[in-house]
């Protein structure tokens, strides 16, 4: 993580220097090599590849006691450590030979990787498996007297018809490792436990400059018995983002277009990323000074400057006070608010507007709310109620300002009837006992599902039915996992119909092949043995919430930044992995641990986000930024969440919504029941809850036509008031200011007053509000 | 001053249309490619998974905890006999192929579902398009109809467009079996005229451009699309008249019946007739999965209203000469445990499971595949659901091999299976 830090900090010139990857070369035995680049980092900080210009094209071996090259005047060293051999000499299936199924994507989902194979020839997916990968090559694949006639090679070299083509040549690296592994009798691994444990790409970050920059990628691999070797040729590279960069079978990345992607880096089940930006060149001499808030715009410009992308300006007053009106508490401001905040001249003016605003209560159930929806509070039996004494909760967590761990580890311990039991004894809320009662065949490893996505971020559902493709997770870990959960139990109560969440006597989780107990395990860490009279709960919830989980903080930050944003450093929120990296990793490292050391303080990490310029920089793309999509160049422009809008549609014609239920008065963010609302919140993307998912902010046709004659916009459009009392003109200003939060430009206020001077006044006006309502600027975040 | 009344932009705002419309090129280009029937599809779309064990492949002879209640009754193909609350389907076992041996391993409702109506096996981070939806985008619509229509609306998202955008999820026509039923805001509201509609978009035009030149990801554009085909829709008598359901004859909309499946059969067949390419009819949200109560639920309720909606469809569609060109599908995303449960349901069982295809030159009275003793596994002839589906691209003239890059980079073929030989 370090060179991440290093590559990110503000740009100064400074002396150009020389050095080598990877900076430390370890050779275990005699005949082992290892590849390595050579970087040159000129006076601006940019990287480049020197390599082919500095050095010479071989490898270092274990007759050098160093590697050293003298280039551009300067010179660099890596010293290289000579170490026992690390096992028998010969090819090893697992090792050598299983490696050139997985990067000649033989053994890849589309190809002999999938479900079931192909013609016949069936390969485990990414090379997971090399005992069954064995025997389905050793079966009828092979030619032990004639290994050149063996069918692997002669299909993998399209000399016979190979539906897969040619895979490699027969001059290859990857031919001649496995005809040699043949003429040794094509054995398998006498001891086959030395596995890869893991991968490390050098660089792991490098912004090119321009199109047809190349860089080499170099790969080395850790065993389970300690060892490390170059696996360079040995590796499948694939680019997430073949627009923007490419890369060759050998690790050769070559820069398309700007952009920013990551490199994936596989073999042996060991899945790395190596993230490459393209930038169109480097800074350019009149780039501007940007002035930082705070360190959220420190690390955002400081991107920006070194991929030569410019931001937008700053918002405008009134395109501010709409945006985090919007984004806090869900509403609009009130014309009287808008009037007094665009008048004001005082400095801090937003700063006290974001303290006020994550103060009000409407900012606490808009929170609520989307907790709520991700806890799928109130499906199946808890019905409603269940969902009210949820929303209640989380509402009163964030009203008080409830520490984040608090708050999780509340919920994790939570037990006893779902009801919304006696306080607790600072006059909050208990618990929703409800959590861990969300269908009613809610089993452990459903809680391990939820709750790994939830508050880590980790997909670990997949490691349930199989080990993860591309991710470290297993089927152990998953189990590990669950067994936190074993003993948690749903008590059936008749009475008032009311379930409880019960942390039972017994309880325990198989793991589904070996049928053996699991001995619950954390995340990448300790086993913790259950004991009987403990809840080990309270285990996981101390490893979870300790301020150094690599995954808690980061997992909020990611969600609370999204929701400001329109998207998450991380995509999607709840999928951090290695294959998936971040946009901003140290922005993210550092929100995190700011986030830990105000020990978990919700407020003041929104406050930190909101202050930031980056927060307050205008939508309008500049010619500079305008395909930046994800460096935060400007304001994304995004829908709005459906409660807002039906909320904002209410208070832009002051008609407010009828909830049936629920009292007058009521906004969409206070309905806390599933799918309850009305069409407009589920055509326009509330959740029925029935599974863990985000919310879909795309159109579709049905919304499209709600809103050019649904009941919902009709009813308000008709129902508004128009004060005979103000002048058209003086009617105008407040419809705009009360929608749009602006005035109406020149060419707007012409050609009402014209039609509403010729025509009906109440006819022109609902016109104009079907208009504002159907608008972009009405229906986006901007 | 007077605004500019945007005519033309009112007709065509965007430059994409909404529902997929295609070029003149891709038009000849498909002709050359078409078959010589431009088939429609209706799939009644047992969500929750239909119980072949008490439908269509019964076990008379099995185990009391094994055995359905219901007695079977002979058909129209000799030798095959079906559930007995399955009569006039019985009568009709003649025109239609029954596959008694599809397969998969899904049995989670989600991942099933994904499999049935795609044709992949789900991945939690790949959207995989419904087979539908890839309908939509590859033939495109016939007219201003949308080109799939889910009836009464798609549950989740398997029966949506996934990485092929909005653009082809299907257009929700809700519940048919209700009186007076009219598509939601079809029609304008009441006070206002087409003429008053076009004012007020001129309108929005002058509001929008303020912030009409701010978006780059082609958000504005595709909403753009969107308010075209709304209106193309709302404006359309072609439209208004296939969703006017009460123009049948009383005796017909009873003869469907006067349920969620028997309307939305009727309806389909009339939005078949005007143009949309794919309508699947359900009951809404995974009505089908009885882990309870089985028995009484299907003599009463799910069967009957099955028998009516499939048995009226057929007869009405062989009567109007529609029968060649429209495949209709009858299936679940899986079947049901051979073992009654305590609750006396059953339980979700990919494994072996029954699936009933009529029509587009289906093979009549065809039987395809047999399962074991207790009806749990295939005994004979597995059919994979992705050779299904390959099969259905084929009959409508699609390259199936043609690959999609998804939404991950990945890339994924239209269907990874081949065609069953069977299904003519």
């Amino acid at each position: 993580m370090k060179p991440l830090l290093l590559a990110l900090l503000p740009l100064t010139a400074s002396a150009a220097s020389l050095s080598i990857q990877p900076p430390r070369i370890v050779l275990h035995g005699p005949h082992a090599t290892q590849l390595y680049t050579v970087t040159f980092t000129d006076n601006q900080g940019y990287e480049h590849d020197v390599t082919t210009e500095c050095a010479s094209p071989n490898p270092a071996r274990a007759t050098m006691r160093a590697v050293a090259v003298s280039c551009r005047g300067l010179r660099a060293t890596a010293p290289v450590i000579i170490a026992p051999a690390a096992r028998a000499p010969g090819i090893s299936f697992v090792n050598d030979v299983s490696p050139i199924f997985t990067m000649s994507g033989c053994a890849g989902a589309n190809c002999h990787g999938s479900l079931r194979g192909q013609r016949g020839f069936k390969l485990s997916l990414f090379g997971v498996e090399p005992k069954l990968d064995f025997d389905a090559v050793a079966a009828q694949r092979i030619n032990r007297q004639q290994p050149e006639q063996s069918l692997l090679l002669k299909k993998a070299t399209a000399e016979t018809g190979h539906g897969g083509g040619l895979r490699f040549a027969a001059d290859s690296l990857q031919y001649r490792t496995i005809r040699d592994w043949i003429a040794q009798g094509a054995p398998y691994d006498q001891d086959d436990s030395v596995r890869a444990v893991s991968l490390r790409v050098y660089p792991e970050e490098r912004i090119l400059l321009g199109p047809q920059q190349k860089q080499q990628l170099i790969a080395v691999a850790t065993y389970s018995d300690g060892s490390v070797r170059d696996v360079t040729r040995l590796v499948q590279y694939s680019s997430n983002g073949p627009d923007t960069a490419q890369v060759t079978a050998n690790g050769v990345v070559t820069a398309l277009e700007a952009g920013e992607t990551a490199i994936m880096v596989r073999t042996m089940g060991q899945a790395v990323a190596a993230r490459i930006l393209v930038a169109a060149g480097p800074t350019a001499a009149d780039y501007p000074r940007l002035a930082a808030n705070n360190f959220v715009d420190e690390h955002i410009f400081s991107k920006l400057r070194r991929l030569n992308i410019r931001p937008s300006g700053p918002a405008t007053d009134s395109e501010f006070l709409r945006r985090v009106y919007l984004d806090t508490v869900g509403l609009l401001p009130t014309e009287a608010d808008t009037r007094r905040f665009l008048a004001s001249t005082a400095p801090d003016k937003r700063r006290a507007e974001i303290d006020r605003l994550l103060n009000r209560r409407e900012f606490a159930e808009l929170w609520a709310l989307k907790f709520t929806e991700l806890f799928r509070a109130g499906t199946r039996e808890a019905g409603a109620k269940g969902a009210r004494i949820v929303y209640n909760f989380i509402r009163d967590s964030f009203l008080a300002n409830k520490p984040y761990d608090r708050f999780v580890r509340e919920i994790l311990l939570s037990q006893g009837a779902h009801s919304f039991a006696a306080s607790s004894q600072d006059g909050l809320p208990n618990a929703p006992t409800s959590f861990y009662n969300i269908s009613f065949d809610s089993n452990a490893p459903d809680h391990a599902t939820n709750i790994s996505q939830l508050f880590l971020g980790v997909r670990l559902e997949c490691a349930k039915c199989h080990n993860h493709p591309w991710e470290k997770w297993t089927q152990d870990d998953f189990y590990g996992f669950a067994a936190f959960f074993a003993r948690v139990g749903i008590k059936e109560v008749y009475e008032n119909d009311e379930n409880a969440t019960q942390y039972m006597e017994e309880g325990a989780v198989e793991h589904p092949k070996t049928r053996k107990k699991m001995v619950a395990r954390v995340l990448d860490g300790k086993q913790v043995p259950d004991s009987q009279d403990a809840d080990i709960r309270e285990e996981l919830a101390a490893w979870m919430t300790a301020p150094d989980n690599p995954y808690f903080a980061r997992t909020m930050v990611n969600r609370v930044w999204k929701h400001y944003f329109g998207r998450g450093f991380v995509e999607e929120v709840d999928d951090f992995r290695v294959t998936n990296p971040a946009s901003h990793p140290a922005l993210l490292d550092a929100l995190a641990r700011d986030f830990a050391a105000h020990r978990f303080d919700l407020r003041h990490l929104m406050r930190t986000i909101l202050n930031s310029r980056a927060y307050q920089l205008s939508a309008e793309p500049s010619p500079s930024n305008r395909s930046d999509t994800i460096n935060f160049s400007r304001f994304p422009i995004r829908r709005l969440l459906a409660e807002t809008l039906l909320d904002t549609m209410s208070q832009a014609t002051g008609v407010p919504e009828k909830f049936p239920g629920y009292p007058p008065g009521t906004r969409a963010m206070q309905v806390y029941a599933a799918g309850a609302g009305g069409y407009l919140l589920s055509s326009f993307g509330r959740l029925s809850r029935d599974i863990l998912c985000e919310r879909d902010a795309q159109p579709d046709i049905a919304q499209t036509m709600h809103l050019i004659s649904g009941a919902t916009l009709q009813n308000k459009i008709t129902q508004a008031a128009f004060d005979p009392a103000l002048s058209n003109e003086q009617l105008l200003e407040q419809i705009y200011l009360r929608s749009l939060v602006r005035l109406p430009s020149a060419a707007e206020r012409t050609a009402v007053l014209a039609m509403a001077k010729a025509g009906d006044r109440r006819k022109v006006f609902e016109d104009l509000l079907w208009a504002i309502l159907n608008s972009k600027e009405f229906l986006y975040q901007h | 001053m007077k605004i500019p009344m945007h005519r033309r932009g009112f007709i065509r705002i965007g430059s994409i249309a909404a529902f997929g419309t295609l070029s003149w090129g891709d038009v000849l280009r498909l002709r050359a490619a078409a078959p010589a029937k431009d088939i429609s599809i209706i799939h009644l779309w047992l969500a929750g998974g239909l119980s072949h064990l008490d439908t269509f492949d019964m076990r008379p002879q099995a185990d009391r905890k094994y055995r359905s209640p219901f007695r079977q009754i002979p058909t129209t193909v000799d030798g095959l006999q079906i559930s007995e609350h399955l009569p006039r389907t019985a009568q009709r076992m003649n025109r239609v192929t029954l596959i008694r041996s599809m397969t998969h391993k899904q049995s989670a409702h989600g991942a099933a579902q994904t499999l049935m109506l795609s044709g992949h096996d789900a991945l939690p981070t790949l959207l995989a398009p419904a087979m539908a939806s890839v309908i939509a985008k590859e033939l495109g619509a016939r007219n201003e109809l949308p080109p799939y229509v889910n009836i009464p609306q798609p549950r989740g998202n398997n029966a949506r467009a996934g990485f092929l955008g909005p653009r082809y999820n299907p257009f929700s026509a809700g519940n048919v079996n209700v009186p007076n039923y009219s598509v939601r805001d079809m029609d304008l509201p009441l006070g206002v005229d087409w003429a008053r509609m076009e004012g007020r978009h001129s309108l929005l035009h002058l509001v929008d451009a303020k912030i009409r030149n701010w978006d780059t990801s082609e958000a504005f554009g595709t909403l753009d699309s969107y308010y075209q085909s709304a209106l193309e829709l709302m404006k359309s008598p072609r439209a208004k008249k296939a969703f006017n359901i009460a123009e049948e004859p009383e005796k017909v909309r009873n003869d469907y019946g006067r349920t969620q499946m028997g309307q939305g059969c009727l309806l389909a067949r009339r939005l078949v007739e005007a143009g949309v390419r794919f309508v699947s009819v359900g009951k809404g949200d995974n009505e089908w999965d009885h882990h309870a109560n089985l028995f009484p639920a299907y003599a009463n309720e799910f069967m009957p209203e099955l028998d009516n909606a499939f048995s009226a469809l057929l007869d009405d569609l062989e009567q109007r000469g529609m029968l060649d060109s429209t495949l209709v599908l009858v299936t679940g995303e899986f079947g049901r445990t051979a073992e009654i449960n305590v609750n006396t349901g059953r339980d979700h069982w990919p494994n072996c499971f029954s699936l009933v295809v009529a029509g587009a030159g289906v093979p009549r009275g065809q039987v395809v595949g047999a399962s074991d003793a207790d009806g749990m596994y295939v005994k004979d002839r597995p059919v994979e659901v992705p050779d299904f589906t390959a099969t259905i691209f084929k009959k409508l003239g699609i390259d199936f091999q043609k690959e999609y890059v998804s939404n991950i980079g990945r890339p994924l073929k239209i269907s990874a299976g081949k065609p069953l030989n069977f299904l003519g």
